[in-house]
């Protein structure tokens, strides 16, 4: 990968348009984050940074503007096309964990690489390992509800780093964690970057994105470098 | 793509709901599949029945000339000879052909006495009427018509008035009209809804040439005949119609000099109705098959909704909607089949407790006693018809789940 501009962001708008009226949640985004970079989104809530992160993340596609990712220009993905990327570039971690009830931790985290076609074998073997790694290796036939908050966090960081991606994108990682649990988080997610991986993570809490190397600002849709 | 426990699974986590319409699903597969088994074990009853009466059998009966022709008036009786036999088993669609003479007498065996219906027949009658003969016994043959035995075959209705429950007739004496017969074989008891005159059972049989000798008649009553191949039985009508407008001066088409009883199209008249009975069923069965296929889309789209999130997840790491489509309408058609298993399961149960029901009566002797089948047939169209509305009821849930937003189902709670 380039060590430069894994993901660059030119003139983004992304407009909403609710009946007769329109919103513009993001205006004129620019940005360019490397590979290997641990960049923090902070903002406050309503100011636009998860609908940017939806975008950074191949949720969603900006309205107008450039989006290139690794290179690839994916603002104009079709819906299958987005989903494949994600699959194989981007790792997600929510606030709300957003893990599967049903499943145990390991089904869970194995559960992107079901959707890449791989055997239930290999699965279950690479999602055994990353599980171990952060310290869950003796929970592997606990279901969610069977955790405590940080350790569902880790399952989410694990099914988050199962693909290999480039990027992981953390959105509000630590809002459901008490203290120690947070810092848990952030360091692995300071390890991640330090491994190579591209970390964001969105937030309005200023102690978590100061944790980051690069702190970007949003407010009313527009992007700054610089804290006004 | 999903395993078919966590298909199973997730079907389950509404379990009351998943549970109703399996069973709704089942109760749908039962009357689809007890229907089409009753109609199924009716037809081949009957099928069965109907072949006892023969296999391309045409019946020839004497008639009279309609029209003058060549000097011969109408209204003249027209009579079977000996010679007809010889020229008609000539013609080239004929396989098969026995002369018949009938005769009423008093039979008598011990001090028992009846009247009984005699056929005075040949060798292959039958074969021609398909007449099942009783083990240990046997139907005339050819040596007893060459050397005129006086042999008897007799018939069911015959054998238990005079023997009851005695156990094997053959090797005794018989007498009709004073006339001693020796009893060579017992007729098994056959199902028959179709005859010329009588069913089979209410008939004797002994060899022609013995009749003749006894009797020396004038004219043969009737002709059986079977055919090779049914394409060419009109031709071999009318060919039948020369012959005999040959001999007797007639007007080869002159249609009443000869009356032909052929069973066929009944037979066919009666499957044909069977058919339509088994069409009208299966769509009964298949409506409410139907109505249970509503559930089941009613489940899926229930799940559809509350798995809105879950969805907007699995896509956000990574499925494609083609991959979510598939997730649904294999749920739906896990719980269709489910279901169906389930209902086949009940029809075995049903179709087990008919067969051991005790069923007696003139008409159940007639026509056999009825079985359901649950034949290849009827499991294959029941599968067929499960899988088109599990599938239908899978697809329009599972389309509305491949179109969510991820960015939008992730915020949905």
């Amino acid at each position: 990968m380039n060590k430069e501009g894994l993901i660059v962001l030119k003139n983004i708008y992304k407009t909403y348009n609710t009946g007769k009226v329109a919103f513009e949640a993001l205006k004129d985004i620019n940005v360019e984050i490397a590979s290997g970079e641990y960049v923090a989104i902070l903002g406050p809530s309503g100011s636009g940074k998860s609908t940017l992160m939806q975008i950074i993340g191949c949720l969603s596609t900006p309205t107008s503007g450039s989006y290139l990712l690794g290179g690839k220009e994916v603002s104009k993905l079709t819906r299958n096309e987005l989903a494949k990327i994600r699959n194989q570039k981007i790792g997600f971690v929510f606030q709300n964990f957003n893990l599967l009830p049903q499943m145990d931790i390991v089904e869970n985290t194995a559960l992107p690489l079901l959707y890449r076609g791989t055997s239930r074998n290999e699965r279950q073997n690479a999602a055994k390992k990353i599980l171990e790694r952060l310290g869950l290796g003796e929970h592997f036939d606990h279901r969610p509800n069977e955790l405590s908050g940080g350790q569902k966090q880790r399952v989410a960081l694990a099914r988050a780093l199962v693909t290999n991606p480039d990027l992981i994108l953390a959105d509000e990682p630590t809002g459901n964690l008490d203290s120690k649990s947070g810092g848990e988080v952030i360091s692995l997610l300071k390890q991640f970057s330090s491994e190579g991986k591209t970390v964001i993570t969105v937030t309005h809490d200023k102690t978590l994105a100061k944790e980051a190397a690069r702190v970007v600002y949003i407010r009313d849709g527009r992007l700054s470098e610089n804290y006004e | 793509m999903l395993s078919l426990s966590d298909i199973c699974k997730e079907l389950f986590t509404e379990k009351t709901r998943t549970i109703l319409t399996i069973l709704a699903i089942a109760w749908g597969t039962f009357a689809i599949a007890i229907m089409l088994s009753i109609g199924e074990g009716l037809r081949l009853t009957f099928a069965e029945t109907l072949q006892n009466t023969g296999y391309n059998l045409l019946v020839l009966g004497s008639g009279e000339t309609s029209k003058a022709y060549r000097g011969s008036h109408p209204n003249i009786d027209i009579n079977f000879k000996k010679e007809t036999i010889e020229s008609l088993a000539k013609l080239p669609n004929v396989a098969q052909i026995s002369p018949q003479y009938n005769m009423k007498g008093l039979g008598k065996y011990q001090d028992q006495e009846h009247n009984i219906a005699v056929q005075a027949v040949a060798d292959n009658f039958a074969s021609i009427h398909s007449i099942p003969i009783q083990a240990g016994g046997r139907f005339i043959n050819q040596d007893d018509l060459a050397k005129r035995r006086s042999v008897i075959v007799l018939g069911k209705k015959a054998r238990e008035f005079f023997f009851k429950k005695q156990a094997n007739p053959v090797g005794k004496q018989f007498y009709i009209d004073n006339q001693p017969f020796l009893i060579i074989g017992v007729m098994e008891d056959k199902s028959q809804i179709m005859a010329s005159e009588a069913p089979d059972s209410d008939y004797n049989w002994i060899p022609y040439t013995t009749y003749e000798l006894m009797k020396n008649p004038t004219q043969v009553d009737s002709i059986s005949i079977t055919y090779k191949n049914p394409e060419f039985l009109s031709q071999t009508k009318r060919e039948s119609r020369t012959v005999l407008a040959l001999e007797s001066s007639a007007a080869p088409d002159d249609e009443s000099i000869v009356d032909f009883s052929e069973f066929e199209k009944q037979q066919e008249k009666v499957n044909t109705f069977f058919i339509g009975m088994q069409i009208f069923l299966g769509i009964v069965g298949f409506l409410t098959l139907v109505v249970a296929g509503v559930g089941i889309a009613n489940v899926m789209y229930a799940s559809v909704k509350r798995a809105t999130h879950e969805i907007g997840l699995r896509m956000a790491l990574g499925a494609r909607s083609f991959q979510i489509l598939v997730h649904y309408i294999a749920g739906a058609l896990v719980a269709t089949f489910l279901g169906g298993a389930l209902g086949l399961f009940f029809t075995y149960i049903a179709i087990y407790a008919i067969k051991t029901i005790p069923m007696q009566g003139r008409l159940i002797e007639t026509i056999g006693k009825p079985k359901p089948v649950l034949s290849l047939l009827v499991i294959f169209l029941v599968i067929t018809t499960l899988g088109v509305i599990g599938f239908l009821a899978g697809f329009f849930p599972a389309l509305k789940a491949s179109k969510i937003d991820p960015s939008e189902a992730l915020i949905y709670e």
